[in-house]
């Protein structure tokens, strides 16, 4: 192949790049492919199994060998695709599965071992004597590209959503002229195209509209949709059709990141084109063996000449103007056409074709290109769930039946003659004004179908990328995978990363020849999307770091930050996690320590505060809870546990109740969305919703909790306008309050086991609060506390954490706790539940202590084990371990079978190859009367 | 041979989230747009018979559905089927409650935050924060904003005011601060 640039460069900027380590020169405009090319290099890869030599093959996304990976500006970005990456200064590309390169792989030696190595081997070979001897090597060994670890594109991309009357896919001739139909008829149009301008085959084509050549036309279009307002996308690439109309679109954009284009639109026009199929004969994998219109792309859009003595084999008349034209640019053609019965028997040269068989004779050539015909690309009309038929005058598989809101046009809609192209077009986009005028264009298509052929010498290939020959799809026959599904996955056909573009239809023709069907009656796979390969970061957009799975943010921040907070994530919240510089652990044992000794303040504002309003509210949450709440009296607390339809406890929390016609519960700060669902489903669903409002007030009000003895004295200080003596304010009781003159709530209830004051305001006044609280402290030697702390305190006392301390089957017998399922009468979500046959097995997992006899805590996770038969059987797990500052020594919780008729047994545990003992306790470890509440 | 993918570790948290703005202080001026907070707003939440409820507590308050222009001082956002906000200049006050004509009323003063969000990029911003068709309108305010449930009416033709549970007011001021 001798390929070389003709006709004027102009102005055009030559950019420097290398290849595979050789310095090389290409000139702006140019794709890697086409710079690639024009300096004749002729093995830009190597196949993904055989590793054979592969050149350029296509000129868009079809071309399935042109894979390489490009590092610009430091970064390596793999699996780049040559024929549509525009070529910048200073890339360094090198050849897709080649090392060291393109030409010198040093895996070129298996493709000698091909017999050994056909479709589906791996399911037959390197079984014995296991096959994960092999596996290392083999999954070294496959995949494409090099992946960069270092190369983490920034998260820029934006994600545009808009909405259009028509949009239409594909700017080529048909799609020209029924978005400018479209535009006319005063629509809101939106125009995508994946080329650098509006235009499609017009940019490569002899073809004169409306007495203007076909791309200045094409030009003008473009400026007269632009000039009515409608947004004209270049350099973008509609990848998928869903549900409702809904495009998705990438466009590149210089200087800028790539942007998401989220269409939604009244009408979809697909007018994308076809892609021409390559002639199936021996060796027809040869670099230099290209198709016959990314010739014609490459001559008339880059000014590149693929090869100075060209063979051309067509089997149809599309191919007539590229003859002329590659003839005009000085190309000796010599024309082998099936029609006339000339058929390429053989290709020779390893490295780039040398010489071309042609019914028996060699031809020396330097370029063999090919044509079979064209396939409609019915990509997104089949994502549409669009259906396909087969068309025996264009030899090509074509739109069947109509899909509502989207039509196909033109070439995509097997209507190859530019004429009713156009008429076509023109109706689709509403039919407002005339059909452009034809002057000159290329003849009527015809086409005698040409499709493998089985049985016969060397290899025929049908899918480039994977590997795919005739010789394979005879195989899966033979072993009686004739689906084209079972085709697809066994063989690979269609699978590589050109999805089948130039490969589908000759493959699924060779298994209709071979079964004896025809090509309707063998069918298609699914069409999904996306229709080319699109990077991650654009379909992520700009959700990464901090705008991934965001976390809500605590009205105290600045201050706990001020107060020298560390932060940790809390059920979806940032959260103090402990105070202090010192190493975490020391500051966690502080803060418990000095909350048992004398006091600690606790943000605990991310509590939920859902209220429930109404005359029904009582019964909503009677139905919703494991206890009676409406049994309360107004200024109580009661706590209790939320749980589903399967009786597994969901959330616990405490209910205040205001009034009859008020209550507010606190749930879980990870819950309140969880808790707050199913509340509102059942009022609507099993109550009157007249009767029963709900509303998530946990934004509104901000809450600091005081505890340990000294916490009334403390609380005492803030003068909230309450009597604080225990006739007054009990345990689990709440009074409304004043706080600088607005309303405050305080009530007494304990996540600690300690005495404990939890003073809410709105929380805007939060920050007022907790100065003053914060400077109380250190009157009594107290101290903040962060959650970590908290968590410790509570497992002293055997509070449970819902989803930590209780697993997806915990029911509330297994906490011991079986009053109201005993008592209660009436119904309420997973009562039924409780009283299954799992529900009342005596081996279930139950919530115990576990005393440790070591100064070490049992690892969280540690699995409880016996021994049954020599092997080690699980029989629960950890689910909370600390140091104990005031028991000075490890505490734990875990769910264990059969653990509350277990107490004082000793058991093994098992942790990452270590055992370890623990005796089974009851779960409170500290002040087990309770006295502490009102100490 | 494959390059080892790097393993990630976890990242700190202390790095990752950028600390709450000072909503007393902060404010975002670009090319074609501008965010501020809008502190001091009063925010009372209605659920039920909504409409008797406004009629009680603020007469002749209009209803905004989304992106319709408030033209009033005080004006209410429908929420949903039930629920509604009335935004006044200031706080009104009121004790959370039942009322015996069919409704509750519960103060949010503090449980949002509201953003202004103006200019000639309003719409571009708008195309990507939120899938909905905001033009076409709505009975309801409420849309998803960069992901976030808010509230959305405008004060003038190229000024939105969004309200943002609090909480989360500190993602979309990242959200818009980093575009």
């Amino acid at each position: 192949m001798t390929a070389r640039r003709v006709g004027e460069i102009g102005e055009r900027r030559p950019i420097s790049f290398q290849f595979d380590g050789r310095r090389l020169q290409g000139l702006e405009g140019d794709t890697i492919a086409s710079a690639l090319l024009a300096n004749d290099v002729r093995v830009i890869g190597r196949s993904f199994k055989y590793h054979r030599p592969r050149g350029i093959y296509g000129a868009g996304v079809e071309d399935p060998n042109g894979l390489v990976d490009v590092t610009l500006s430091g970064k390596t970005s793999p699996n780049v695709r040559a024929t549509t990456e525009k070529l910048v200064d200073g890339m360094v590309v090198r050849a897709g599965n080649a090392d060291p390169g393109a030409e010198t792989d040093r895996h070129g030696f298996i493709d000698r071992l091909a017999q050994f190595i056909p479709a589906g081997f791996y399911y037959k070979t390197f079984m014995w004597p296991d096959w994960h001897l092999f596996e290392p090597r083999i999954r070294a060994m496959a995949g494409l590209g090099r992946l960069d670890p270092t190369h983490e594109p920034p998260a820029d991309s934006p994600q545009i959503n808009e909405r259009c009357d028509v949009l239409v896919i594909g700017a080529g001739p048909a799609g020209l002229t029924a978005a400018r139909a479209a535009s006319r008829a005063g629509k809101r149009v939106i125009l995508v195209d994946d080329q650098t301008q509006p235009g499609g085959s017009l940019l490569y084509r002899d073809v004169t509209l409306e007495g203007i050549q076909g791309a200045d036309w094409a030009q003008s279009v473009g400026a007269e949709l632009s000039g009515a307002g409608q947004r004209v996308l270049t350099n973008s690439t509609a990848y998928g059709v869903y549900q409702h109309n809904l495009a998705c679109v990438w466009e590149r954009r210089l200087g800028q990141s790539d942007a998401l284009w989220q269409i939604r639109a009244g009408q979809i026009i697909l007018a994308t084109g076809a892609i021409e199929r390559p002639l199936v004969f021996p060796d027809n994998d040869r670099p230099g063996v290209m198709s016959a219109e990314a010739a014609l792309v490459f001559l008339k859009r880059h000014g590149l000449l693929v090869g100075q003595k060209i063979v051309l084999a067509t089997n149809n008349t599309r191919t007539d103007d590229g003859i002329d034209a590659l003839r005009k640019a000085g190309a000796e053609v010599r024309v082998a056409d099936r029609r006339s019965g000339a058929e390429i028997t053989g290709v020779e040269g390893k490295s780039g074709v040398t010489a071309v068989w042609i019914n028996g004779e060699r031809v020396i050539a330097d370029c063999l290109l090919v044509s079979s015909g064209f396939s409609p690309t019915v990509h997104l009309y089949a994502q549409a769930t669009g259906k396909l038929r087969y068309d025996e005058q264009t030899a090509a598989l074509v739109p069947a039946k109509p899909v509502s809101g989207l039509a196909v046009i033109g070439a995509a809609n097997g209507t190859f003659d530019l004429g009713p192209s156009l008429a076509e077009a023109h109706a689709a986009g509403g039919g407002s004004g005339d059909v452009p005028i034809i002057d000159w264009a290329y003849a009527p298509y015809a086409i005698e179908a040409v499709w493998p052929v089985t049985g016969a010498k060397g290899r025929q290939w049908i899918d480039f990328q994977n590997d795919v020959t005739v010789k394979d799809i005879e195989l899966a026959a033979r072993e009686n995978y004739r689906s084209v599904e079972h085709l697809k996955r066994y063989t690979t056909l269609g699978m590589a990363t050109d999805q089948g573009k130039t490969s589908n239809l000759n493959g699924l023709a060779t298994m209709a020849a071979i079964t004896g069907r025809s090509i309707d009656a063998t069918g298609t796979t699914t069409y999904r999307p996306p229709y080319v390969p699109v990077p991650l970061k654009i379909i992520a957009g700009r959700r990464r770091g901090e705008l991934y799975n965001p976390v809500k943010r605590l009205v105290l921040e600045p201050q706990h930050r001020d107060a020298g907070a560390v932060f940790r994530e809390y059920g979806g919240w940032l959260r103090p996690a402990y105070y202090g510089t010192g190493a975490d652990q020391r500051e966690i044992q502080r803060e418990a320590r000095i909350a048992r000794e004398t006091v600690a303040l606790l943000d605990g504002s991310p509590l939920g505060k859902i209220e429930v309003f109404g005359p029904q509210a009582g019964a909503v949450l009677d139905f919703n809870s494991y206890n009676t709440i409406s049994t309360l009296k107004p200024g109580r607390l009661r706590y209790g546990f939320m749980l589903t339809e399967s009786g597994v406890i969901y959330d616990d929390g405490v209910v205040a109740k205001v009034s009859d016609t008020h209550y507010i519960v606190s749930c879980s700060s990870g819950h309140v969305d969880g808790v707050l669902m199913p509340l509102e489903e059942w009022r609507q669903d099993r109550f009157n919703p007249a009767e029963v409002v709900i509303h998530n007030s946990t934004p509104q009000w901000a809450t600091l909790t005081a505890t340990g003895p000294r916490a009334r004295d403390l609380v005492a200080r803030l003068e909230l306008g309450v009597d604080l003596d225990d006739v007054s304010l009990p345990h689990m009781a709440f009074v409304e309050a004043t706080f600088a003159g607005g309303p405050a709530r305080l009530a007494r209830v304990s996540f600690t086991g300690d005495r404990s004051y939890e003073v809410s305001v709105p929380s805007l006044a939060a920050p007022d609060l907790f100065t003053q609280m914060r400077a109380l402290l250190a009157e009594f030697g107290g101290c903040l506390l962060g959650s970590e702390a908290l968590l410790l305190l509570r497992a002293e006392k055997g509070y449970i954490i819902a989803g930590k301390d209780t697993d997806g089957t915990t029911i509330p017998a297994d906490l011991g706790i079986n009053g109201p399922r005993d008592k209660r009468r009436d119904e309420f979500v997973g009562k039924r539940s409780l009283f299954t046959e799992n529900a009342q097995r005596t081996d279930r997992q139950q919530l115990v202590g576990l005393t440790v006899h070591s100064a070490e805590p049992l690892p969280t996770g540690a699995h409880a084990v016996e021994l049954a038969d020599g092997k080690r059987r699980s029989i629960g797990f950890v689910t909370s371990s600390y140091f104990s500052p005031v028991l000075n020594r490890p505490i734990a919780l875990g769910l264990i079978e059969r653990g509350l008729a277990r107490l004082g047994e000793d058991i093994m545990l098992y942790h990452l190859g270590k055992t370890l003992r623990a005796t089974i306790s009851d779960p409170c470890a500290f002040d087990r009367d309770g006295g502490r509440l009102n100490a | 041979m494959r390059d080892p993918v790097a393993v990630m570790s976890m990242p700190d948290p202390m790095a990752k989230w950028t600390p709450v703005p000072d909503w007393r202080t902060v404010s975002l001026m670009r090319d074609g747009w501008s965010l501020k907070p809008v502190p001091g707003l009063g925010r009372t939440i209605v659920i039920g018979r909504i409409a008797e409820a406004i009629a009680s507590i603020a007469p002749d308050c209009p209803m905004l559905g989304l992106w319709e222009i408030a033209q009033t001082p005080a004006f209410a956002i429908r929420m949903s089927r039930d629920k509604a906000m009335i935004v006044s200049p200031e706080p009104l006050g009121l004790t959370p409650g039942w009322n015996a004509g069919g409704w509750a009323v519960t103060p949010a003063d503090s449980g949002y935050l509201a953003f202004e969000l103006a200019g000639d990029e309003l719409d571009a911003i708008i195309r990507e924060a939120t899938t909905t068709d905001v033009w076409a309108g709505s009975r309801s305010a409420a849309i998803v904003f960069a992901g976030v449930a808010c509230l959305m009416v405008r004060t003038a033709p190229k000024t939105a005011l969004l309200h943002v549970e609090t909480g989360r007011d500190a993602y979309i001021w990242r959200w818009l601060e980093t575009r």
